[in-house]
C-alpha cells in the first residue's frame, strides 16, 4: 500500500538541509513525473500518488543522480503495480459488471475518448522498455539521462527510440485505417 | 562513411551526435540522398510519435496537462536547421503554467449542471410569469423554493440579466446559515470520511452528484456576487500558538490574498508578476520550499495533512498555496516585530466546518 506523503514540505524541513534539497526536486520534477505517470498509466490520480510515493522515498533515500532516479523508481512502481493488477483482474471484471451504466458522452468526448483509447493501444503494442524510452524522451530526458534510467547502454537509446516511435506510429496508423474501414 | 542506420538518424534529429562525429555525418548526409530521404522518414515518425504521446495527456475533463518540455520536439541548431520545417508543426497547448492545474469539476457535473439550468430557467421563467399575474396569489419564489433549490439556484452561473437578483439571493442565504451550511456540512463530512459506498445506499447517486456539484459551482456563483466579506477564518491555532494569532484586516486591504484575490485566481485571470502586480504572464514569485523556510528566518508554517502547491513571495513574507475540493487555499506568513504571523484564507464557497478544520492543523 503506498503511504500518503502529509505535509511534504514540513516533513523536509524538520530532516534538515538534505531534505530541503529534496522539497526542492519536488517542485522540479513532481510535474513532469506526474505526466509521465500519467502518460504511462491513463489514471491522473493514481498518478498523483504514485508520484508522492516515489517522492517519500526520496526523502527516505535522497538520491544522487535525482532525475533519473526519480523516474526510475516511478518506473518501477507502475511495473509492480502492473502485475499486482494482473492478479486483481477477474475481480475488477466482475465488479465492474456491477456498476450502474453510466450516461452517454456527448460525441466530442466520445471522439476524445476513442483517440485516446487508440493512442494507448498502439503504445501497448511497443514492449516495455520501448515504451518507457519513449515516455522519457517525452519529458526532456537526454540519451545518458534515459540509459541511466533504463539501466541500457547509452548507444543504444538511439535505436531504441527510432523502433519505439516508428512501431508507436505504425501501430496507430493501423487502428485508424481499422476504424476508418469500420465506420 | 557507411550508411547511417535508423538509431543514427534519430540520434541526429534528438542532437545526440557527439560533436566530433557530427562533422562527419553531415558530409555524408549532404552527399548521400538515400539518407537524406531516411532523415525526412525519421523526422515525420519523431514527430508523430511526439504528437501521439501528447495525446495521453487529455484526462478525463478534456483538460490538457502542462506541456512537455520543449526538448521533446525541439531539434538541434546546424543540419537538423536547414532542413525544411518538421511536419509536426500542430498547434501546442494554452499558456504553459508552472504547476499543471486540473479541473476538479469530474464530467458527470455537466449533465447535471445542464439540467439544473434547464430546470432553473423554466423555474424562473414560471416565477417570473406569476410575480406578473398577483391574481394567481402565487408566493413568492423565495417562500416557495425548497433549502437545496435555492442552494442549486445560488450555484449556477445565473444569465446576465438575474446577476442582482442572485446575488441578492445569495446574500439572503447567507443570513440563514443554518439552512445553507447544513448540505456543506454533509459534504464535506463525506468528503473527509470517503463514504461513497454508504452514500450510495442512503441517498439517491444523482441527487448526491447534484448536491456536490452545487458545492463546487458555488465558488463560481460566489465570484460573481459583490465582494465578499473578509476571510472567514484569520487563524485558528493550536492553543498554545494562540498568541501568534493576527486579525489583520489592514494587511487584507495591502493585497495580501484577500478572498476576492483567490476567487480570480481560481478564475485563472489573475496573476502576479515578480512586482506583485497583477497581470497575464504568470503567477509571481515562485520560490522553492528552502527559500520559503529561509525568507521566514528557518521557520515555516504548513496545514498538516495537505501538500502544498506552491510557495509564493509575498513581501517580507511567504504564500504557500493549497489545492482543495473547494478552490486554492492560500496560507500568508510573515515576520512582524520578529514573531511569526499567518493568515489563512479559505477558498469561496467553503463549508465552515472544513475551514476550521484546515485552521486547526495550521502547524
Amino acid at each position: 500500500m503506498l503511504r500518503p506523503l502529509r505535509g511534504l514540505a514540513m516533513t523536509l524541513r524538520n530532516r534538515g538541509p538534505m531534505s530541503e534539497s529534496v522539497a526542492e526536486l519536488y517542485l522540479q520534477y513532481h510535474a513532469s513525473l506526474v505526466r509521465m505517470l500519467h502518460r504511462r498509466t491513463g489514471d491522473r490520480e493514481r498518478a498523483e500518488e504514485l508520484a508522492q510515493e516515489v517522492f517519500a522515498r526520496a526523502v527516505a533515500t535522497p538520491p544522487r543522480n535525482p532525475r533519473p532516479w526519480l523516474f526510475a523508481v516511478a518506473l518501477n512502481l507502475v511495473r509492480e503495480e502492473g502485475r499486482r493488477m494482473v492478479r486483481r483482474d477477474r475481480r475488477l471484471e466482475l465488479y465492474r459488471g456491477e456498476q450502474p451504466t453510466t450516461a452517454p458522452s456527448p460525441d466530442e468526448e466520445l471522439l476524445r475518448d476513442e483517440r485516446i483509447t487508440r493512442v494507448r493501444a498502439a503504445l501497448a503494442t511497443l514492449n516495455e522498455r520501448d515504451r518507457e524510452a519513449l515516455l522519457l524522451q517525452a519529458e526532456g530526458f537526454n540519451y545518458e539521462e534515459i540509459a541511466q534510467t533504463l539501466g541500457m547502454a547509452k548507444g543504444a537509446i538511439g535505436t531504441t527510440l527510432a523502433r519505439a516511435r516508428r512501431r508507436l506510429v505504425e501501430a496507430h496508423r493501423a487502428l485508424e485505417g481499422t476504424k476508418n474501414v469500420a465506420s | 562513411m557507411s550508411h547511417l542506420d535508423e538509431g543514427a538518424l534519430h540520434a541526429v534529429l534528438d542532437g545526440e551526435v557527439e560533436a566530433a562525429e557530427l562533422a562527419a555525418v553531415e558530409r555524408h548526409l549532404a552527399d548521400c540522398a538515400d539518407c537524406r530521404a531516411r532523415l525526412e522518414g525519421a523526422r515525420e515518425f519523431r514527430g508523430e510519435a511526439a504528437r501521439l504521446v501528447e495525446v495521453l495527456d487529455e484526462d478525463e475533463a478534456g483538460v490538457v496537462m502542462a506541456a512537455a518540455p520543449a526538448a521533446m520536439v525541439a531539434e538541434p541548431a546546424g543540419i537538423i536547421a536547414e532542413s525544411p520545417p518538421m511536419p509536426m508543426s500542430y498547434p501546442r497547448p494554452e499558456p504553459i503554467p508552472a504547476t499543471p492545474q486540473r479541473s476538479r469539476v469530474p464530467r458527470w457535473t455537466r449533465p447535471v449542471a445542464l439540467a439544473a439550468t434547464i430546470m432553473i430557467a423554466v423555474g424562473l421563467g414560471y416565477s417570473i410569469g406569476t410575480q406578473r399575474r398577483p391574481d394567481l396569489g402565487a408566493p413568492a419564489p423565495s417562500e416557495t423554493a425548497p433549502p437545496q433549490a435555492a442552494e442549486e439556484r445560488a450555484a449556477l452561473p445565473p444569465p446576465a440579466n438575474v446577476v442582482s437578483s442572485l446575488a441578492d439571493e445569495k446574500k439572503q442565504a447567507d443570513d440563514e446559515p443554518s439552512r445553507q451550511r447544513q448540505p456543506a456540512g454533509e459534504v464535506s463530512q463525506r468528503l473527509r470520511a470517503g463514504s461513497k459506498p454508504v452514500q450510495a445506499k442512503t441517498r439517491p447517486a444523482s441527487e448526491t452528484k447534484a448536491r456536490e456539484a452545487a458545492q463546487q459551482l458555488a465558488g463560481k456563483a460566489a465570484d460573481t456576487a459583490p465582494p465578499p466579506p473578509p476571510p472567514i477564518v484569520a487563524a485558528a491555532p493550536p492553543a498554545a500558538d494562540q498568541a501568534r494569532l493576527v486579525k489583520d484586516s489592514a494587511r487584507t486591504e495591502e493585497g495580501v490574498a484577500p478572498r476576492r484575490a483567490v476567487s480570480s485566481f481560481a478564475r485563472r485571470d489573475f496573476r502576479l508578476n515578480e512586482a506583485g502586480v497583477a497581470d497575464r504572464a504568470g503567477r509571481g514569485p515562485v520560490i522553492s520550499a528552502a527559500t520559503a523556510i529561509r525568507t521566514l528566518g528557518g521557520v515555516l508554517r504548513l496545514v498538516e495533512g495537505m501538500d502544498p502547491e506552491r510557495f509564493e513571495l509575498d513581501g517580507t513574507g511567504v504564500r504557500v498555496w493549497y489545492r482543495t475540493a473547494f478552490g486554492p487555499l492560500s496560507l500568508t506568513q510573515w515576520r512582524d516585530g520578529g514573531q511569526l504571523q499567518y493568515r489563512l484564507v479559505p477558498p469561496p464557497g467553503a463549508p465552515v466546518d472544513s475551514v476550521a478544520a484546515w485552521a486547526k492543523r495550521v502547524k
